[in-house]
């Protein structure tokens, strides 16, 4: 048991070790109290957090005077003087760094650039669309090397081994070799994830803020196993990006085709995309212990094998912008525009054929979940799709409220979640969704995919309420949902939900008509109508004043499940946060959420936010200005 | 970790001390966010922060050439940038525009509302606002953050440590008091 006292002091030193600014001996001796005092542990995160709210920064707020300043300073010369540009030195660092990055593959390129054997990005898609469904089984092994993670561990290397079976068996372990300062004080990153249809179980190792490392190793690896696991349940997505980039690659093409060559004595094509657009690929080595963050802007490299179309290996490579400067400050990463930040190789890979009974078997232990779903033979007042194309049926059962039908082909999946219809909530769940007409007549409610490239469309009959999610492309979804036994009922105009809330699903003009408030956008990027929204929702409820959330779905939304999004209401203050913003300045005090691309200000008693994830800040702000 | 302020690169440095424009550009350009972002917080008025930035690399330039390198160039500058904000602030005092401590929010969040962290540092007064922005804003190191506001290390170190307890209290009002730690 410690004293006040002890604690007082020690409490008094937390800043100055958070910031590195301890000797030795004496941050040795505040982590040791800290390591047994629960109390002065829940302090140092407070503070920490503190400490990392303030080190985010004012992003693409700050203004750029050199002109001005320059401008000055010639008149103080005594006279105008020629104006030479210098290239700055972050841009130098870029061209050094892609350089570096080609010397490596042009290494083992010896037919490289051949115009050719440059696949289109339309090619692309359709061969790993293929490879999705054919797969069967596979297996490969990857060097993994993370730089910047902690600043006395310059550098960790992992091996990764992953190994799948259609469509729903999936194993990934990761084993840290890094050579740690000293084991004692620095938790090994091992992780393992193994999955078999109905079980999924992590093992991590536990917990502990990077901030208060070295230190803070504490207990055993941490272990969760959910079982009761519905089909291709959206909780705990398999990581299967990394057997073939289908969530990466499959949807909209957000990437550039770059040239071809020979990795690891493979024919390769590179793809090269951001880092927002290549989350399922990048997070699927990730799927638990402690791991360094990526900047949305960040390059991702990605080389994949020209016969299997399975990733060869990756890149993720720091970008160089203010923004990216201020994202990496406040999280302490000592990153350049250009340095690798993760590299990702397969050592080797193969197609196995078959695996030993129970290699995907899942054990109990840990903490234990269960998801509820039990497998079943569905009676006919369920009804099915006629038409699934050439997925075969999978899995089907029953969760407490619902009945869930899915069918499958390699990676590619389809699922059918039925309810029994309850007219007066019909529809709530479908309410950002987009009014479509489908192929056979009636009316669906289509989703678009988020990073997991998880499709939804939502049809209702006078019986029941059809959910049907999966990574199909959106016209073949809406194939399935109009071949159903019944024809799509529309839904009303509007929605009365509990607490006196009424959300009313409007035409533009309509929507401006009633929220007289609000301000229409004058400019948007290309691709999208300002007057023409895909959704337009006036929601009014008897507290709030109301609000109006427009939908512009292009061809972002295929990917990040939003496109744009504009919501204005009556508001004299932004609301709280518990997120960290940078705070930017439009006129007026605005803040920024970089991580999922949402600028928000108030101006004239209306709150506006612009949430558009795969659009830049500079983009944000554009809308923004063409708003006043 | 350190979150680092711009420092350039020597011969840089070296070039625009011998009066090349090119390399005093390249200054501006590497080093101004640091320098506004300095003279906001202090400031707390992004107009008055264009003013100070300007009147800082301008009055830099001309006192280049006594700049003997026995600091950091982002010290020195910053210590530059510190007199014209404060310089700025005695203006804008005069003109009534703004006046230290006339802000209506507390620090401490009233009613349990969580502050906004930039909220809750403008709020700070003056002596423990500047060592945190210089430390946690700006990333510079404690020996560099007492070299430029002229006083101790050690003051430093209890003044960012302070400033982040009543930060951390204004951010949770509602978390564990101090006194309930046995």
């Amino acid at each position: 048991m410690k004293t006040d006292e002890s604690c007082r002091r020690v409490r008094s030193e937390l800043s100055a070790l958070l910031d590195g600014e301890l000797d030795s001996d004496s941050a040795r001796a505040v982590r040791g109290h800290v390591a047994e005092c629960s109390s002065c542990r829940l302090h140092a995160r407070r503070l920490a957090s503190v400490r990392s709210s303030l080190r985010l920064g004012e992003a693409e707020g700050v203004p750029d005077l050199t002109d001005d300043i320059m401008v000055r300073v010639a008149a103080e010369r005594g006279g105008a003087t020629a104006r030479t540009r210098v290239m700055s030195l972050a841009r130098t660092f870029s061209v050094a760094a892609a350089a570096a990055a080609l010397v490596i593959v042009g290494a083992s390129l010896p037919s490289s650039n051949r115009r050719g054997d440059v696949a289109s990005a339309a090619d692309i898609i359709r061969e790993v669309r293929n490879a999705a469904r054919a797969l069967e089984t596979y297996h490969a092994t990857f060097r993994i090397t993370e730089r910047g993670w902690h600043p006395d561990v310059a550098r960790r290397e992992f091996r990764a081994q992953v190994w799948f079976a259609a469509s729903e068996r999936f194993r990934l372990e990761i084993d840290d070799l890094t050579a740690y300062p000293d084991p004692e004080q620095w938790p090994e990153n091992s992780v393992a994830f193994v999955a078999s249809p109905r079980r999924v179980r992590v093992r991590e190792p536990s917990r502990c803020p990077v901030a208060l490392l070295p230190g803070c190793v504490s207990g055993a690896p941490e272990v969760r196993t959910l079982t009761g696991r519905a089909p291709f349940d959206g909780r705990v997505v398999l990581p299967t990006d990394i057997v073939v980039p289908l969530g990466t690659l499959g949807g909209a093409g957000r990437f550039e085709v770059e040239q071809s060559g020979v990795l690891a004595g493979r024919p390769a094509q590179l793809v090269s995309l951001e880092m927002r657009s290549a989350v399922p690929l990048v997070s699927s080595l990730q799927p638990g212990g402690s791991w360094r963050a990526f900047h949305p802007g960040d390059e991702v490299r990605l080389w994949l094998d020209r016969d299997t179309w399975f990733p060869l290996g990756f890149d993720v490579i720091a970008a160089d912008s203010i923004d990216r400067e201020r994202w990496a400050a406040a999280r302490g990463y000592d990153d350049r525009g250009g340095d690798v930040l993760l590299r990702v190789r397969a050592v080797r890979f193969d197609e196995p054929g078959s695996f030993r009974p129970g290699f995907f078997g899942v054990g109990r232990g840990g903490l234990v979940t269960s998801g509820g779903f039990r497998t079943m033979r569905l009676g006919p007042r369920w009804p099915a799709p006629a038409d699934v194309g050439d997925l075969l049926p999978y899995r089907s059962g029953r969760t407490q409220h619902a009945a869930i039908r899915s069918y499958a082909s390699g990676t590619t999946w389809l699922r059918v979640t039925l309810t029994r219809a309850r007219p007066s909530t019909q529809g709530a769940a479908a309410l950002d969704a987009e009014e479509v007409r489908l192929p056979g007549g009636g009316f669906g409610y289509y989703t678009p995919a988020g990073t997991e490239l998880r499709r939804e469309v939502d049809v209702f009959s006078r019986r029941v309420a059809a959910h049907i999610e999966g990574n199909l492309g959106r016209a073949d979804l809406l194939e399935v949902a109009a071949s159903f036994d019944f024809t799509g009922r529309r839904l009303p105009r509007a929605i009365h939900a509990p607490g006196g809330i009424r959300i009313a699903r409007l035409g533009p003009d309509a929507a401006f008509d009633e929220a007289e408030f609000a301000v229409r956008p004058a400019r948007l990027p290309p691709g999208y109508a300002p007057g023409a929204p895909d959704v337009a929702l006036l929601v009014r409820s008897l507290r709030d004043a109301p609000t109006l959330v427009l939908h512009y779905r292009g061809a972002e939304a295929e990917y990040d499940g939003v496109g744009i999004r504009i919501t204005q209401s009556l508001a004299e203050r932004l609301p709280p946060t518990s997120g960290a913003p940078s705070a930017v300045d439009i006129g007026t005090a605005g803040r920024y959420f970089a991580e999922r691309g949402e600028l928000e200000w108030v101006k004239d008693g209306i709150l506006h936010s612009i949430l558009a994830p795969s659009f830049d800040l500079s983009t944000l702000l554009d809308i923004a200005r063409g708003m006043r | 970790m350190e979150a680092e302020v711009h420092e350039p690169d020597p011969t840089v440095v070296a070039a625009a001390r011998r009066g090349d424009a090119a390399a005093f550009e390249e200054l501006v350009r590497g080093c101004q966010a640091d320098v506004w972002r300095l003279c906001l917080h202090l400031l707390r008025d992004p107009g008055l922060a264009d003013d100070a930035t300007q009147d800082a690399f301008v009055r830099a330039f001309r006192f280049l050439p006594r700049f003997r390198g026995d600091a950091r160039f982002s010290t020195w500058l910053l210590s530059i940038a510190r007199n014209c904000a404060v310089d700025e602030l005695r203006r804008a005092k005069r003109r009534a525009r703004l006046l230290e401590g006339e802000r209506p929010e507390a620090v401490r969040g009233d009613h349990g509302r969580r502050l906004e962290v930039r909220e809750a540092l403008a709020a700070l007064p003056l002596e423990l606002r500047e060592p945190v922005v210089l430390i946690d804003v700006l990333g510079l190191a404690y020996r560099d953050a007492a070299r430029l506001l002229e006083v101790a290390e050690g003051t430093v170190k209890s003044r960012v440590h302070r400033a982040r307890e009543a930060l951390a209290a204004a951010l949770a009002p509602d978390a564990v008091p101090e006194e309930e730690v046995t």
